[in-house]
């Protein structure tokens, strides 16, 4: 073999072995890809095609400036002798971005409201009492607040943000592709990934409207005890009021303290 | 109550990282506490006993980040310390030091609440004959559903007891203490445009934490 042949052989198989990994990787689907590279010990391994649907995802919701959705989810509490119990409750999520959130929430015992507009944040109960805080200019430094320091999970938190494959990726290790699952009659890409700390699935809608329709949270350890969300009702184009994500208190309302959880977490 | 060994109980503790350590809000009887005994609308089942909610699943993904930090960290020096479970969540949530340090000083005392209000506590548990679990608003991260919860179900269920006949004498709770539900016969009252309940002789102070609603005693 002549010079440049051998080194368009080498060439050539050089290439092929760089496309050849990813080949092999979307070749099998079902087979987690569990080995991480050697040379990056830490790097997450999302198949490729559980890696595209996200991010087609969190493309399509970054792109809604206005939307709403209704959240129906059951929450597994561990009781003191191991024993699971579900708690179910229903939220209604409204989202202008950059800097509009309202939450209503109904389950056992009380409802309860969130707002954020950019300037103030409140929490209203139905029992009467609400609380009011200074809040960020945007819904990603809201967001990281109430998790961060107040403690506050907004409904459906992971896909408010700006970059929802970042805020859900950031801590993952492995994701896989499992297959196509039918969601309340839809079509839906069911993804599924281990974090360093839980494991979470999300079920994204075929085709033009790539929202997610459930998603499932669980522990790993102590019986994994399950989060489950099923997303519905989505509007992409709701009409919202100009007070729409202000909060007034009604006349009878108690005002009470907000206690910051984790105030050094801000400096963080 | 038995305390059942905490280990793994740690870690479900640390995904919870934020927790609310003292009372940790995980029985927020606030439609009972608030609308006095018997109110509220979820008791009955009469399985007898009462249960308290340990943990909770993680509720986000967002939201159980950097928790392994916490686990490798915290894990054996809490499995040390399972005595007082306040304690070994307190030690997870390592973001806030001070938070931490504050709440420390409580929780000791809430240990000794607990200590004293023991005898009468088993008594008066079952006076309410109802298997209920309080749901909680699952919009914490699941720091609600620890169990420190006890605590505030035992401190109302004692200081209740008060103002039975039959009598055990109940130490006032220390200021500071914080707990889930208000104990029987408050009352609401504004002191200098502040809003209490008056249980008594004790205020509380009630405030958000997370997005459940707990109680402190207080000086107004």
């Amino acid at each position: 073999m002549t010079f440049r042949k051998k080194l368009l052989v080498a060439a050539l198989t050089v290439a092929f072995y760089a496309t050849g990994l990813q080949a092999a990787e979307e070749a099998t689907p079902a087979a987690p890809a569990a080995e991480v590279p050697a040379a990056q010990p830490s790097a997450p391994v999302i198949e490729e095609k559980a890696a595209a649907t996200l991010r087609k995802m969190s493309e399509f919701l970054a792109k809604q400036e206005k939307f709403s959705l209704h959240a129906a989810r059951t929450l597994d509490l561990v009781l003191d002798n191991g024993q699971k119990i579900q708690a179910d409750s229903a939220a209604e999520v409204a989202v202008k971005r950059p800097d509009g959130l309202r939450v209503n929430r109904k389950g056992v015992a009380f409802d309860q409201s969130l707002y954020f507009n950019g300037k103030e944040f409140a929490l209203h109960r139905s029992n009467g009492m609400f609380a009011t805080a200074e809040a960020p200019a945007t819904l990603d430094a809201f967001l990281d607040k109430a998790i961060d320091v107040l403690g506050v999970i907004p409904p459906g938190a992971d896909l408010l943000y700006s970059d929802p494959y970042k805020a859900l990726t950031e801590d993952t290790v492995e994701g896989m592709y499992v297959g196509i699952a039918l969601i309340d009659g839809v079509r839906c890409h069911h993804l599924a990934f281990r974090n360093s700390a839980v494991d979470w699935q999300i079920w994204v809608e075929e085709g033009e409207r790539p929202l997610p329709r459930k998603m499932a949270v669980a522990a790993r350890d102590d019986g994994a005890p399950q989060f489950v969300a099923y997303y519905s009702k989505w509007e992409l184009n709701p009409k919202f009021g100009e007070h729409e994500f202000t909060f007034t208190p009604p006349k009878s309302a108690v005002r009470i303290g907000i206690v910051e959880l984790n105030a050094a977490a801000q400096a963080n | 109550m038995k305390i059942r060994n905490l280990s793994a109980r740690n870690k479900v503790a640390a995904f919870i990282s934020f927790a609310v350590l003292l009372a940790l809000p995980a029985q927020e009887l606030l439609a009972r506490g608030f609308e006095g005994r018997g109110g509220g609308g979820f008791e009955g089942g009469g399985f007898g006993g009462q249960r308290s909610v340990q943990s909770a699943a993680p509720s986000s993904v967002r939201g159980s980040r950097n928790v392994n930090a916490n686990v490798n960290q915290n894990a054996n020096a809490n499995v040390n310390r399972n005595a007082n479970v306040n304690q070994n969540y307190n030690a997870n949530v390592n973001r806030n030091a001070n938070v931490n340090q504050n709440y420390n000083a409580n929780v000791n005392r809430n240990v000794n609440v607990n200590q004293n209000y023991n005898a009468n506590v088993n008594r008066n548990v079952n006076v309410n004959s109802s298997y209920h679990v309080d749901y909680h608003d699952d919009w914490s991260n699941g720091a609600a559903f620890v169990a420190g919860a006890a605590v505030g179900a035992i401190t109302g269920a004692a200081v209740a007891s008060a103002s039975q006949p039959t009598t055990v004498v109940v130490a006032a709770p220390v200021t500071g203490t914080v707990v889930t539900t208000l104990p029987a016969g408050c009352v609401s009252a504004t002191v200098n445009g502040a809003s209490f309940f008056q249980c008594g002789s004790v205020y509380y102070r009630p405030q958000y934490s997370g997005s459940s609603i707990t109680y402190v005693v207080a000086t107004p």
